[in-house]
């Protein structure tokens, strides 16, 4: 072993690492080279001093600071949580109300023809033509008011012309609202004229209608709060029993008479009765007069 | 010495299970060494026990997925370690020695000394001090774990993440270094450099 190597190694001979032949060479070297004796010795005080070097110490309030160091920590890692939590759990959350927001406003579409009324108003009228193959136009003289019918599967895409009456839909807000009734008919079409002219007869009229003549109809009818409970009693009975054909004279109702008496002995669902001439207030309700909106759903007889 | 023997492992446990005043304990045990390791990396007091604070709130954080692989004040110094290096790195600072009360501290009182001795003695520190802080940072934190904190070899390569082979060589490196620059300082002096 050479002084090069004694110098390379010095620092595991202090440290006691070296292995035990190197530790023999080593000592060997030292016992006749004192250069290197001297060398391993100042090594020797260097490493001492810097172990006897003192602690620097903390300051008294070290303790205190940390912990308001974590407190702080706590208070930001609360705020980072309600920031960044919604990354893991808050936007599954929000996803869901947002579904079932979706859910609740189509379900409230379906059932409420108020709504899907409005929505459509809201939307400017289509042209027929724009309206394609797969929509089913139906234009109505019902109140001067066209309503376009489109396909059941894109309910969203109907779109009702708006009526020229626009001061009777302004008073809307001043009409009560009832639920659908349900009556089945024989013929849905030949019922749904029926409607017309017992409303035509109570000052009422349709303000709408959904489906297909020969499946299930939904027809929203509007008329006179006073004519409402007739009206309802006309249907029932139209379903209960036989309904009498109208015996009153308006223009609209002559085919319906005319049915109605060829067809006096069938069965008596699909047909409303007239029990008395309309007077002219009640064919042509005032504007004050407080009315009522209803759906009627037809369904086919099978 | 084994993660099993590790005698810290009694409060590491209180302090997993919620028990704040096992965590004090812990500072108090500690808080100089990681400060001694701070300040002599850093070269500053006061960024030096920012630090140290930051130290003790980064490993109670952290202390829940402590598994005890290592020994905990392993894993400490190794936390301050890092944090050292990684603080040196965003400064980019000039390297800077320790003020007047990082000085006075270093002025250790010896019975035996007189005035003239306490001032050499005094000098020769904070030449020491000077000449640590001169080494490029891996072989300082590598002297000051084990010169002045006094960890084993294996200790310091488990805290660095470092090859035995790696600290040897730096140690070896950086003792000489500060040896030739105490020699240098006193050579100039005209005095104990025959010791050095």
């Amino acid at each position: 072993m050479n002084c090069q190597d004694v110098r390379e190694l010095s620092s595991d001979y202090l440290d006691r690492r070296l292995a035990p032949h190197e530790l023999s060479a080593l000592e060997e070297h030292l016992g006749v080279c004192p250069d290197c004796r001297r060398e391993i010795e100042a090594l020797r005080a260097t490493i001492s001093l810097l172990g006897s070097l003192d602690p620097v110490e903390t300051s008294a309030d070290f303790l205190s600071r940390v912990h308001r160091k974590l407190e702080k920590e706590s208070r930001l890692s609360r705020i980072r949580g309600w920031l960044l939590e919604p990354i893991k759990l808050k936007v599954p959350l929000e996803i869901t109300a947002l579904v079932l927001v979706g859910i609740l406003v189509s379900h409230l579409y379906y059932r409420s023809p108020e709504l899907a009324k409005e929505s459509r108003l809201s939307v400017p009228p289509e042209s027929p033509q724009a309206a394609g193959d797969s929509t089913a136009e139906r234009s109505r003289e019902a109140g001067g008011r066209e309503v376009h019918e489109r396909d059941r599967a894109e309910p969203k895409r109907r779109s009702e012309a708006a009526e020229p009456a626009a001061a009777a839909e302004k008073s809307l807000d001043a009409v009560s609202r009832a639920a659908a009734e349900e009556v089945v008919a024989d013929d849905v079409a030949s019922y749904e004229k029926k409607v017309q002219a017992l409303l035509a007869q109570m000052g009422g009229r349709i303000l709408g209608q959904e489906g297909a003549a020969d499946s299930v109809l939904l027809l929203t009818v509007e008329l006179p709060q006073s004519r409402q409970a007739e009206f309802l009693a006309s249907l029932k009975e139209g379903r209960a029993a036989e309904v009498q054909a109208p015996k009153s004279k308006p223009q609209a109702l002559q085919g319906l008479k005319k049915e109605a008496e060829d067809k006096r002995d069938p069965p008596a669902t699909g047909r409303i009765a007239e029990s008395r001439a309309p007077s002219a207030l009640e064919q042509s309700p005032r504007k004050d007069q407080p009315m009522v909106r209803l759906q009627l759903r037809i369904l086919p007889k099978k | 010495m084994t993660s099993a023997q590790d005698p810290d492992k009694e409060l590491v446990q209180r302090i997993q299970n919620g028990d704040r005043p096992a965590f004090n304990q812990l500072v108090l045990k500690y808080r100089n060494r990681v400060m001694g390791i701070a300040a002599r990396m850093l070269g500053d007091r006061g960024e030096a026990e920012e630090l140290a604070q930051d130290v003790f709130v980064k490993v109670y954080r952290a202390l829940g997925d402590f598994q005890g692989a290592a020994l905990f004040s392993t894993w400490l110094f190794r936390v301050t370690a890092n944090s050292c290096l990684n603080h040196r790195r965003k400064r980019r600072a000039e390297v800077r020695i320790l003020d007047g009360a990082g000085d006075a501290a270093l002025a250790v009182a010896d019975p035996s000394s007189n005035p003239h001795q306490l001032l050499e003695q005094k000098e020769l520190r904070i030449a020491l001090e000077k000449s640590i802080q001169s080494l490029p940072e891996e072989q300082r934190i590598v002297l000051i774990l084990r010169d002045v904190e006094g960890l084993s070899y294996e200790e310091i390569a488990d805290s660095l993440e470092l090859e035995l082979g790696t600290v040897r060589s730096r140690l070896h490196r950086a003792r000489l270094q500060v040896q030739a620059g105490i020699r240098e300082k006193f050579s100039l002096d005209g005095r104990r450099s025959d010791r050095l």
